[in-house]
C-alpha cells in the first residue's frame, strides 16, 4: 500500500508497497526475493497479501460490457461515408429521437450499385430500411441507395 | 467469424482500407473500450459516443499507423484521452470521495476480516454481487488517474510498462497509482465485511 502506516514496522511498510506489484507479477527476482523472505515470518503482512489478492480479484471479475450492436453499424456507416474515392458519393445524416437514433446513408454510384450491409443479432432492434433508385444523368447511370437504420436498446 | 489474427496485421490491412480488418479489430476490441470508457465517465450513452469516436480515430489514423507500440496500447491511449477530455467537460460530475474511503482498517482488523474473505465462497452469487456493488463504488469516488490504472491493469490486463506508456509517466508512477487505488477499494471491501 502506498500510504504508510507510521506504526507499522519499517520492514512491513517496505514490503506492503510492493505487494500490489507481487500480485501483478512486476517484481525482478532480488525484489521479489525479499518481498517473500518478509512474508515468510509476517502473519499480518500475509494477512495483508490475501486481502489485496481478494480485492485486486474482485475488480477483476467486475462486468465488462458491449457497447450496443448497432455500433458495428454506425461505424460501417461512418467509414463508408469517409472513404470517397471519387466512385460514389455518401452522404449521412443522423438525429436522436427519444432513445431512438436514426442516421440515414446515402450513397450515389454512377453505374453500380453496392452491396447492402448484412444485419446483426443481438439485444438491440435494428432496422435497416433500403431504398434504391436510378436515374440516367449525361451519359452515365446514377443509382441511389438509401438506407436507414434504426435502433431501439432493449431496457435492462 | 471471429479472425485470429494479431492485432498488428490486422491493423496493416487496414492501412490499405481493408474494411474487414477494421470491423475485426472493432469486434476484438469493443468490449475492453467501451468498459473502459463506460467507468471512466461514468455515462453510458457517453461512453458510446466516445467508444465510436475512438474507433473511427483508428480509422482515421490506419495510414500514419506506425507499429512502435501494440496496438492495444495506442487504441487505450486514444480512449483514455477522449475519457479525460470528457471528464474536463462541466456535464459530468465526479461523485466526491467518500471520507470514510481511505486507508481505512489496519491491523487486528485486517487480519479478522481476511479470515472472513477465505472463508466466503467466490462462487456464491449474492455475495459477489454485494462485493461488486462495493468496488464499483470505490471506483466512482476514485481520481481518475487512479481509477484509469487499476482499470488498465486489473480489467484489462495491462502490465505496468503499457499502461505508463498509455498514461504519459514513468513506471513508478502506475506503480504509486496502482497502490493508492488498491488502498482504497482494500478499505471499501473492509467496509462492506464489517457492514456485512
Amino acid at each position: 500500500m502506498s500510504e504508510r502506516d507510521p506504526m507499522l514496522p519499517e520492514a512491513c511498510a517496505t514490503a506492503r508497497a510492493e505487494l500490489g506489484a507481487l500480485l501483478d507479477g512486476e517484481l525482478d527476482a532480488a525484489a521479489r526475493e525479499s518481498v517473500d523472505r518478509h512474508l515468510a515470518g509476517c502473519a499480518a503482512c500475509r494477512a495483508e497479501l490475501v486481502l489485496l489478492r481478494a480485492v485486486t480479484r474482485a475488480v477483476e471479475a467486475l462486468p465488462r460490457p458491449a457497447p450496443p450492436e448497432a455500433m458495428r453499424f454506425r461505424l460501417r456507416a461512418a467509414v463508408a461515408a469517409e472513404v470517397a474515392p471519387g466512385h460514389f458519393e455518401v452522404r449521412r445524416t443522423e438525429r436522436r429521437v427519444g432513445n431512438r437514433t436514426e442516421f440515414r446513408v446515402t450513397e450515389i454510384a454512377p453505374g453500380r450499385a453496392s452491396s447492402s450491409p448484412g444485419l446483426a443479432s443481438g439485444q438491440v432492434t435494428l432496422q435497416v430500411i433500403e431504398r434504391q433508385s436510378q436515374k440516367r444523368v449525361g451519359g452515365a447511370t446514377l443509382f441511389r441507395r438509401t438506407i436507414r437504420y434504426e435502433e431501439r436498446r432493449v431496457a435492462s | 467469424m471471429q479472425d485470429d489474427r494479431p492485432d498488428e496485421e490486422l491493423m496493416q490491412r487496414l492501412a490499405r482500407d481493408d474494411a474487414a480488418a477494421f470491423d475485426a479489430l472493432f469486434l476484438r476490441r469493443r468490449r475492453g473500450v467501451f468498459s473502459f470508457v463506460l467507468r471512466m465517465v461514468e455515462d453510458a450513452a457517453l461512453a458510446e459516443d466516445l467508444t465510436q469516436e475512438c474507433f473511427l480515430r483508428v480509422w482515421r489514423a490506419r495510414h500514419t499507423y506506425r507499429p512502435t507500440a501494440a496496438f492495444r496500447t495506442w487504441l487505450f491511449t486514444i480512449a483514455r484521452r477522449l475519457a479525460l477530455d470528457a471528464l474536463k467537460r462541466p456535464r459530468v460530475e465526479v461523485a466526491p470521495l467518500d471520507p470514510e474511503i481511505g486507508e481505512g482498517a489496519r491491523g487486528p482488523l485486517a487480519t479478522a476480516v481476511v479470515a472472513r474473505l477465505e472463508a466466503a465462497d467466490p462462487e456464491r452469487a449474492a455475495l459477489a454481487r454485494a462485493l461488486e456493488r462495493a468496488m464499483e463504488a470505490a471506483l466512482s469516488g476514485m481520481a481518475a488517474e487512479l481509477r484509469e490504472a487499476v482499470l488498465l491493469r486489473d480489467s484489462e490486463g495491462l502490465t505496468y510498462d503499457e499502461i505508463a506508456a498509455i498514461a504519459g509517466c514513468p513506471v513508478g508512477t502506475v506503480k504509486s497509482r496502482l497502490n493508492a487505488a488498491r488502498a482504497r477499494l482494500r478499505a471499501a471491501a473492509l467496509k462492506w465485511l464489517e457492514a456485512e
